[in-house]
């Protein structure tokens, strides 16, 4: 029977294992449950999922957020704006998080992921499922960043 | 592929626009949409070919759509607005997929999902996709449609 997953120890794990490699630091806050509606980040990068488990999973970030996220994807010391390149970066990190988090999953069915998609603006909304989805708080560095998902299949 | 796929997403666009609003978009040139809100759905398309579908409109536009979908009733809450545009969305990609697999028969298509995003200069990017714009106008707005897939499945 399908279940909404639960993935809060999977995305800490992934975080823990893929961020300092890239001299990120992070700690965790906490995980909630939010509202069909969510307020999002000026930055947001969305990856579908479907096939064995659907849904959707959304990266959220400061400007600052994303540019430590981009030094650290790209190798530099210091960033100062947010080019192609560094949009390319942001999608890998969020198809890293993503890809990474899913294979913690114990399930023997296939899951696809889309294409990354950058979301910017101001006071965004996002809606990534008619039910409440769950959103983690991280740290990182002097920021935050948030990842929020809800995401339903068979294990 | 992408220019069939294209105007097969146009004419799903178009189908789903009658059936389900009664009114029709006509494809047209290209246009910005002026609006400061603007409300845009995103379905991630995964399968033979990783892509996604965008559809954006303005507030406004969302608004009255939203309206036609729960015959011409007041809406219960605002965030009914997004729950209706995103179903819009599912059903216009839902029926292009139909038609992009009984085109290309040794393909297969999947949906993630549909991913509401509202806000002020709303901005999307999909680096490695190459995609096809597609321009609606109507009596009830103006939608801004874009297709696309990464470009090894080209």
């Amino acid at each position: 029977m399908s279940e909404v997953l639960e993935l809060k120890d999977h995305l800490i794990k992934t975080c823990e294992e893929f961020l300092p490699r890239k001299g990120i630091r992070f700690s965790f806050i906490k995980e909630k449950a939010e509202n069909t509606l969510n307020s999002g980040d000026p930055i947001n990068l969305l990856v579908g999922l479907s096939k064995g488990m659907e849904g959707n999973f959304v990266v959220g970030m400061s400007k600052k957020a994303a540019l430590y996220v981009i030094c650290g994807m790209t190798n530099q010391e210091e960033v100062f704006s947010i080019d192609n390149i560094a949009r390319n970066s942001l999608c890998d990190f969020v198809a890293a998080i993503c890809g990474q988090t899913l294979a913690k999953v114990p399930t023997k069915k296939l899951i696809s992921l889309s294409s990354p998609t950058l979301v910017t603006g101001e006071r965004i909304c996002l809606m990534i499922s008619k039910t409440p989805a769950r959103k983690c708080f991280f740290r990182m560095n002097d920021t935050n960043f948030t990842i929020a998902y809800n995401i339903e299949g068979e294990l | 592929m992408l220019r069939e796929i294209a105007l097969i997403t146009e004419k799903a666009f178009q189908e789903v626009s009658i059936e389900l609003l009664e009114t029709e978009f006509l494809p047209g040139k290209r246009f910005i949409i002026d609006f400061p809100f603007k409300v845009a759905i995103i379905i991630g398309i995964t399968g033979s070919a990783t892509g996604r579908l965008y559809l954006e409109c303005d507030l406004e536009t969302a608004v009255k759509v939203a309206l036609i979908m729960n015959f011409g009733e007041r809406l219960d809450e605002p965030n009914d607005v997004y729950t209706y545009l995103a179903e819009f969305g599912n059903m216009i990609s839902g029926r292009a997929t139909t038609y992009m697999t009984d085109k290309f028969k040794n393909k297969e298509f999947r949906l993630s999902p549909p991913a509401i995003f509202s806000g002020k200069g709303l901005e999307t990017l999909s680096p490695r996709i190459k995609s096809k714009m597609l321009y609606f106008r109507g009596k009830l707005g103006k939608f801004f449609v874009d297709i696309g897939f990464e470009e090894e499945h080209q």
